[in-house]
């Protein structure tokens, strides 16, 4: 009845060979599963995540490699075969797929020089999101919005990478405009201590607020504040407006912009109006514009 | 609730107490509390009431609510200090309390300080003498942070200034707590210290009704290089130990903190 099985299916391989083969391949398949599953669970608390990843993704593939060196034999293929092919079939690949070839020795190259990593907040080839993660030949990213992107390793290895996780801490920066008739010093304390207040402002590196522009319709003062990498977000969120609340409680305004018309009329009054002759319009900004 | 109030007796305190012994009012009353139970200290009002399937938790300070149901019938109630890096939770692992006046150390000399340090308080609800669930973490002092390092690979800590104290100070035990330091300077140079970062990881904090208490090492190894760690001992005989939140089997952190980037 089963006499199937040992019908010739090609050269000397039989069916049964190929379902033996099969057998090893799914079994290597459910075993590098089960041990990288394991690895994760068991290394959890122990490594991060990106070296956790690799770690059970080197182990999973390691096995798979092997499966498939013990399968070779078994389904016709002699390994040491391949060796004296490999240099055919490496130049015969080389042609045919120079993109994955080129995107492989990318991701080597990255999972070396290590720009990114798991989770850290990316923008590359001007794609902005999460790193979600790094494979042998793609890196896939989560967008802002929650979209799944998979950039290609070469992509990645050869752009302009901006890393918004790298570094322990991150700055945010504000502009707030008062009236030229305001008292610009009373703003920056103002501004000060609503920065000081916040928890998620550090105090070293240190905030500075101070006059940054004398502007068209404005006094531009700056706000530089170093916030940890992780909250950068939640602190621009919630600062810039506490400061228009505090400042304008402060009686500082927060002008609109504003040009000033001087006629003729009011020549007298108009900032650097001569001695004589006529004057039909200044434009510009003053503090005699409230 | 209301009509449950009025049936069920309960123990409500408004907490006064003395921060150092021999004042009137006795120390803060840490617990344990039986159920019901509701306290008020230092603007924050506390409760944990029976109810028909379990017990109601519920804190209220400066506007923020918060509360928790528990399913179970028995359980006594007590507070504790805990380390200081939970309010907000995740930010930082490391205390770095810089110094209002220097320190300066002569040469191959050793010397204890002392430094305040900030605090948080734990709720909980224990049933046997373990050390009980932490059922909420508060803190009465606004938390700041600050960068100790560079901005690349520096550490992100919880700030606090402190003076620097020859002896015991007297300081409000729910508010802050009073760290030993023993300053060693190990090298052939005079050392002056204003900051010290530890990690919480070793953070082993005792209290009693008067004080809550820390003590630590500093070792100055160089100009610029100094290495930290908590030592497992109370200030004072008898005081208990605090609930801990950071163990080695929670976070990988090492217990010593190496200062690289000067002291």
């Amino acid at each position: 009845m089963l006499e199937w099985l040992n019908q010739t299916v090609y050269a000397d391989v039989t069916w049964l060979n190929l379902i033996i083969a099969l057998a090893i391949f799914i079994l290597a398949l459910i075993v590098s599963k089960l041990v990288s599953v394991q690895l994760r669970r068991s290394f959890k608390e122990k490594l991060s995540k990106e070296h956790l990843e690799m770690m059970a993704k080197l182990v999973s593939y390691g096995i798979m490699v092997i499966a498939l060196l013990w399968i070779m034999p078994t389904v016709g293929i002699e390994p040491s075969g391949l060796m004296v092919a490999g240099g055919i079939v490496a130049l015969a690949l080389g042609f045919a797929s120079q993109s994955i070839i080129g995107n492989l020795i990318s991701g080597l190259f990255l999972m070396g020089e290590r720009p990114v990593k798991i989770g850290d907040q990316v923008e590359i080839a001007g794609h902005r999101g999460f790193v979600e993660d790094i494979h042998i030949i793609s890196t896939s990213i989560r967008t802002l919005d929650g979209l799944y992107i998979r950039i290609p390793n070469e992509t990645v290895f050869t752009s302009s990478i901006i890393n918004y996780s790298s570094n322990q801490v991150r700055r945010v920066e504000f502009v707030i405009g008062i009236r030229y008739s305001d008292d610009a010093e009373k703003a920056v304390q103002e501004i000060q201590e609503v920065i000081n207040k916040h928890p998620l402002t550090l105090v070293n590196p240190e905030p500075h607020v101070f006059v940054d522009e004398l502007g068209d319709n404005s006094v531009d003062l700056v706000a530089r504040i170093w916030t940890p990498t992780s909250e950068w977000y939640n602190v621009k969120r919630e600062l810039l407006w506490k400061i228009k609340v505090a400042i304008e409680a402060a009686g500082i305004q927060i002008p609109f912009p504003q040009r000033v018309l001087w006629y003729g009329a009011d020549e007298e009054n108009a900032p650097g109006a001569v001695e004589s002759g006529t004057i039909d319009s200044i434009e510009g900004s003053s503090s005699a514009s409230e | 609730m209301d009509n449950k109030q009025k049936t069920a007796p309960e123990t409500t305190v408004q907490i006064s107490w003395a921060h150092q012994p021999g004042q009137s009012g006795g120390g803060f009353p840490w617990g344990p509390h039986k159920v019901p139970v509701k306290l008020s200290f230092e603007g924050i009002s506390l409760a944990l009431e029976k109810q028909e399937a379990g017990m109601h938790y519920r804190r209220s300070s400066n506007g923020e609510n918060y509360e928790k149901k528990i399913f179970a019938q028995k359980g006594r109630f007590f507070l504790s200090p805990v380390e200081p890096f939970h309010k907000p939770v995740g930010i930082s692992t490391h205390l770095l309390v810089e110094f209002t006046q220097p320190v300066l150390l002569e040469p191959r000399a050793s010397r204890n300080v002392m430094v305040t340090f900030p605090l948080e308080l734990a709720s909980a609800i224990a049933q046997t003498r373990d050390g009980g669930k932490v059922l909420d973490i508060f803190s009465l002092s606004p938390a700041k942070f600050t960068l100790y390092g560079s901005i690349r690979s520096g550490l992100i800590c919880r700030y606090w200034k402190s003076e620097v104290y020859g002896k015991l100070p007297v300081v409000n035990p729910v508010l802050e707590g009073i760290m030993e330091i023993n300053v060693q300077n190990t090298s052939g140079r005079w050392a002056e210290i204003n900051k010290a970062a530890f990690s919480a990881q070793g953070m082993k904090i005792y209290f009693n009704p008067y004080l809550v208490s820390l003590k630590a090492s500093i070792k100055i190894i160089n100009d610029y290089s100094a290495e930290t760690s908590f030592i497992d001992e109370p200030l004072r005989k008898g005081m208990d130990k605090a609930l801990e939140q950071f163990t080695p089997r929670l976070i990988g952190l090492p217990a010593k903190t190496l200062m690289e980037e000067g002291y």
